[in-house]
């Protein structure tokens, strides 16, 4: 072994992965749609910080969507939404376990489908083999090989 | 066997572990997968011993470099 690397914050840098990643929770049943540009919905018409995104995932089930602004930063986008009354965690959220924020709790299924397009992508990328396994506690597990 | 694997929890948090390289190689093999995954600047990074052997060797301690 060599080293590992831990990465607890996520950025969309690869949107062809985040369309990958839309559709998969779609074959879940999560009612989720992409669109380029547009306004994500919160409780207020005006609300701060959740004006005109770069993306917008409109999520049908729910009042209000999750919006991705550019962090030159970080290099990608961010997400922003409201969490309010829990609408958006209904829908795209995941049990809050020690150490995690209660609002990448609340965007879990989104962060966790979006980091396995993006790292499989990425490897095939580069030429690699991966091989996924889905564990019964909801972690995913990509082991990639062919290096 | 020179492999990657990368285990993801339902919240998202990645852990990157990279597994029978010496050397760099492994950084090389991973960093690009860890920024699309990460972005620039946001993960942490541990080095495991092997990571401070010459890569095909594990014996020449002289050819070591920090």
């Amino acid at each position: 072994m060599s080293h590992t690397t831990s990465i607890t914050d996520i950025v969309f840098s690869d949107i062809e992965a985040l369309t990958a990643a839309v559709a998969e929770l779609r074959s879940k049943g999560v009612a989720i749609t992409l669109e380029k540009g547009g306004t994500p919905r919160a409780y207020f018409t005006n609300q701060t910080g959740m004006g005109e995104a770069a993306y917008v995932l409109r999520l049908a089930t729910s009042k209000y969507d999750v919006g991705l602004y550019r962090n030159a930063e970080k290099g990608g986008y961010e997400a922003r939404t409201d969490l309010f009354m829990g609408e958006v965690a209904r829908v795209l959220g995941v049990t809050q376990t020690k150490g995690v924020s209660i609002e990448r709790a609340a965007l879990g299924k989104l962060y966790q489908t979006y980091a396995v397009h993006a790292a499989t992508r990425q490897a095939i990328k580069k030429g690699y083999t991966v091989n996924r396994i889905n564990a019964p506690d909801g972690t995913v597990k990509l082991v990639v090989g062919g290096m | 066997m020179k492999q990657i694997v990368i285990t993801i929890t339902p919240d998202g948090t990645s852990t990157v572990d990279a597994q029978g390289f010496k050397g760099k190689g492994c950084a090389d093999a991973s960093e690009q997968i860890e920024i699309a995954l990460g972005g620039v600047g946001t993960k942490k990074k541990v080095k495991k011993p092997e990571y401070f052997a010459p890569a095909g060797s594990s014996t020449n301690k002289n050819k070591l470099t920090f």
